[in-house]
């Protein structure tokens, strides 16, 4: 059995390494091409909703795949935590939205879909479309019923490409090639009711 | 502290293990052939395959590290244990290699070869086939709305059904520029708007727009937006519907260029997609096989390493160890063999030494026996080394024989002159003689002269022929002595009796005669009686002397011993001849001469002989030394004596029987003299000799032991 726990510290050690490696990459690629340019969320009656601008900016990797007919999906992650001064921090709300940007060579236009409403829009510029993606408007975040008065919340938001939904053959490539670290920091804010 | 008890086999672990990395590789398989939900997966996969290369990794390093560890300790089996991990990797390696190298080489043929400048060239001309067809499409329609525009005037009424018709448009609209809407037609029976903001952002600055759109149920319309240039500025708006064919065909065309195109800039990624896939599979392999091997190795060295083990206890003496048979297959066999050879060694160690310590019981026996025995006893190798000796034989030689063991027989021979002879002889012996020999040797020793009586014999041995010697020495002195004495007793007791019982009536006879015939006899006869009587009766005198002397010297001596000066001694008696007018005497004393046992009267008579046989040499004229010194040999202390005078010597034919009795070399001696001079050094356990080296004359030197 000795061997099986000296695996098991080697599994600790490898995993360790593996996430130090993959901060190490994000570190890299990430706020370069994708910032956040305003931020801000306002409540109502109905809850909290999200605004934002986004700068996107394509590698030119990224580019070139989008142009060979490889769709590219973004996703914005939102999360909430509520602060608690022993434990640590609980999170109470996440909310993930993706957009998908393609390119349609018969049309010469660049088609850009949000997954959460099937509506799509196209362009015939590839940055008028990232700049209508990087706008995002009235996001519900969480009902207003779960944010406690006078409590003290960190909102998080990212924005980045989801590797996941890439071809097959070009995720192993993404994970460690800075061209496609499309990701931005975690943005975070606090904030109180 | 959980695990620790429980006990798992390793082969099922390494099953386990092995088993869930190969279904992880064919879940990558899969997920990189097909686009199936595992594609999903395949990131995880990925991972999952390199952790589990990771752990096999660590485990084959943790095994070479054990490896190299055991090496470093020159434990048993571990040369056998690399040797055979070599083999594996090396028959592993090498068709897993071969076979990875031409995977490799024969994916990147097969990726390249789906991909042409001919299909590319065919592609983008199918492309533009489909956007010029298209483009004429729409151009046509661009121009029925331009012509459409010129022939709405401002403020009249539009029948817009029949302008829809009359254009052959699926919708129709008519806004102003504002971008609100004037009058809406379309074939469709579910009215649906056109998105005005969408209308006046598209249309922009511009005369007019036209473009492909997709509609709702996924077909192709041709979207046109034209200026109405009246006194109003208005826009019309129409969708053209585009047949069904041309648009499969171009949705076909497109899909088909995607793909093309997505799979061309893919190419890379792809190779290196499933260069990653069998890499991970040759490296899990052979990390497999490198693990299987180390264990599969070690449980086929794990006998041959208990029999080293067992073998270099059994080298080390310890032939109680017996190994434990954990198969029963060859391995289970030899090391059953082993058990009972490390058994049967044991044996024959325990008899062996049984039988050892008989033979030094037996030694001890014998070694008790040689020391008791008043003979001594010398045994000697092939070499004639020194093996033993006894201490009898250091009595004999008045020295630690022992202490030259393994050395030549002539080593305890340095410094004792006395011995090389003896040593000579027995080299002789021993070198030639092949049976039993027997030598009487008379020595000179430290304590004077020694009658030896030497045998030796042989030793031979089967195997080896001979193998040394062993001699046996007696000290025969005593004897020979008493052999001497009680000869010459028995002659002076012949003497006495045979001679000199005849001779008093001889005496009286004579005497008789002269008394009865003197008056008798004329005076001439007289004279002759009387002369001859007189010679009978001195004659009778001189042999009734003779015979007493005999009697004195055949007398057994009785010693009356005490601690004597030899210098106030031989002074002494020197100075009882100093009056002898015509010779010189010269007494040379020693330094320091200690004193000696020995009988005062007896010594004094050998002085008186020696000085009276060198005054009758001298003929009572000339010069007579006497010497006294103290000498400290190696192995006695002695006091020697020398009488020397300067008269005409002793001839060498005389020297070898000098003092033996009744020999003279003078007229009137009775050759006892030295005889008895002899006799009482040797019962002093003393030695005398004649000076052989001194030329001017008779020298005759005497030694006695302080003990």
């Amino acid at each position: 059995m000795d061997f099986i726990m000296l695996s098991l510290k080697s599994v600790k050690w490898v995993v360790l390494l593996g996430v130090l490696l993959c901060l190490s990459c994000s570190a890299r690629g990430e706020q370069k091409n994708i910032r956040f340019l305003e931020k801000s969320v306002r409540g109502n009656e109905q809850g909290l909703f999200l605004d934002a601008v986004v700068a996107l900016r394509l590698s030119s990797e990224a580019e070139k795949a989008l142009k060979s007919g490889v769709p590219l999906v973004w996703v914005m992650t939102v999360r909430v935590w509520r602060q608690r001064e022993i434990l640590w921090n609980k999170k109470i709300a996440e909310v993930i939205c993706r957009y998908q940007i393609s390119y349609h060579a018969l049309m010469d236009v660049y088609r850009v879909t949000n997954e959460q409403n099937g509506t799509e829009k196209k362009f015939t510029s590839l940055q008028v479309a990232l700049n209508e993606m990087g706008v995002l408007n009235n996001i519900f975040i969480m009902a207003d019923r779960l944010v406690v008065n006078k409590k003290q919340y960190i909102i998080g938001v990212l924005f980045a490409l989801d590797k996941e939904r890439l071809p097959l053959p070009l995720r192993p490539v993404a994970y460690y090639d800075s061209e496609w670290m499309l990701t931005s920091q975690w943005n975070l804010w606090s904030f109180q009711k | 502290m959980v695990f620790s008890k429980i006990k798992i086999p390793v082969s099922v672990l390494a099953f386990l293990l092995l088993s869930l990395v190969l279904l992880s590789l064919h879940l990558m398989s899969s997920a990189t052939q097909a686009s199936s939900e595992l594609s999903q997966l395949y990131s995880s996969l990925v991972l999952i395959n390199a952790i589990g290369s990771v752990i096999l990794l660590f485990l084959v390093g943790v095994n070479v590290y054990s490896l190299f560890r055991q090496i470093r300790k020159r434990e048993a089996g571990s040369q056998l244990t690399i040797k055979m991990v070599l083999l594996f990797v090396l028959l592993s390696l090498a068709p897993a290699g071969i076979v990875f190298y031409y995977s490799v080489q024969f994916l990147d043929q097969s990726i390249d070869s789906w991909f042409n400048v001919e299909i590319d060239r065919a592609m983008d001309d199918a492309l533009e086939i489909s956007q010029v067809s298209l483009e004429q499409k729409m151009r046509d329609h661009l121009k029925k709305m331009e012509k459409l525009a010129e022939h709405i005037v401002a403020g009249e009424r539009v029948d817009i059904e029949v302008l829809r018709d009359g254009i052959s448009a699926d919708e129709l609209t008519l806004l102003s520029s504002q971008g609100h809407i004037e009058v809406f037609s379309s074939v469709s029976s579910t009215m649906e708007l056109p998105d005005v903001e969408n209308t006046l952002l598209t249309l922009g600055g511009g005369d007019s727009y036209i473009g492909l759109d997709t509609v709702n149920d996924g077909g192709l319309s041709v979207r046109v937006i034209v200026r109405v240039h009246a006194e109003r500025p208005q826009l019309l708006h129409a969708l053209f519907p585009v047949s069904q064919r041309i648009a499969d065909l171009a949705d076909s065309v497109e899909f088909a260029f995607v793909r093309y195109q997505e799979m061309t800039y893919l190419r890379n990624s792809l190779k290196i997609s499933f260069s990653l896939t069998l890499g991970l599979v040759l490296l899990l392999s052979l990390l497999a096989a490198i693990w299987i091997a180390f264990i599969s190795i070690r449980n086929i060295i794990a006998p041959v390493k208990q029999l080293v083990k067992g073998t270099q206890a059994v080298a080390s003496g310890d032939y109680s160890q017996q190994l434990p048979v954990l198969v029963h297959d060859d391995m289970g066999f030899l090391v059953e063999s082993f058990n009972k050879m490390s058994q049967r060694v044991g044996l024959a160690r325990d008899e062996a030494r049984l039988s050892s310590i008989e033979i030094e019981d037996q030694r001890a026996y014998l070694q008790t026996i040689l020391s008791s025995l008043t003979s001594g006893v010398i045994s000697l190798d092939g070499e004639f080394n020194i093996r033993t000796a006894n201490q009898a034989a250091d009595a004999i030689f008045h020295c630690a024989i022992n202490q030259f063991s393994g050395q030549p027989l002539l080593a305890f021979t340095q410094g004792r002159s006395d011995l090389q002879h003896l040593v000579a002889m027995i080299h002789v012996k021993m070198e030639y003689a092949n049976f039993t020999w027997q030598q009487h040797v008379s020595l000179l020793g430290p304590k004077g002269r020694q009658e030896i009586l030497c045998r030796g014999a042989p030793l031979f041995s089967q195997r080896h022929g001979r193998i040394g010697a062993v001699i046996v020495f007696d000290d025969v002195s005593d004897l020979v002595q008493a052999q001497k004495n009680a000869a010459w007793g028995e002659v002076a007791r012949r003497l006495a009796h045979e001679i000199k019982n005849p001779l008093t009536p001889i005496q009286l006879s004579a005497e008789r005669l002269q008394l009865k015939l003197s008056g008798v006899l004329d005076e001439s006869s007289a004279t002759m009686l009387e002369r001859s009587t007189k010679t009978i009766v001195q004659q009778v005198e001189v042999m009734k002397k003779m015979v007493d002397e005999f009697a004195e010297y055949a007398k057994p001596s009785k010693k009356n011993t005490e601690s004597i000066s030899l210098p106030d001694l031989i002074q002494q008696v020197v100075a009882l001849y100093s009056l002898q007018p015509k010779v010189e005497f010269r007494v040379r004393l020693g330094a320091t001469v200690p004193d000696v046992e020995a009988d005062p009267i007896q010594v004094r008579q050998v002085l008186h002989n020696l000085i009276k046989n060198a005054l009758e040499a001298l003929a009572y004229e000339g010069c007579i030394t006497v010497t006294v010194q103290f000498l400290d040999k190696k192995n006695a202390q002695v006091v020697e004596v020398g009488v020397y005078d300067n008269g005409p010597g002793i001839k060498s034919e005389q020297t070898d029987n000098i003092f033996e009795p009744y020999i003279t070399h003078k007229e009137k001696g009775t050759g006892l003299g030295l005889a008895i001079v002899k006799k009482i050094v040797e019962e002093h356990r003393g030695s005398i000799w004649l000076d052989t080296e001194y030329h001017d004359g008779a020298g005759f030197v005497f030694q006695l032991p302080l003990v």
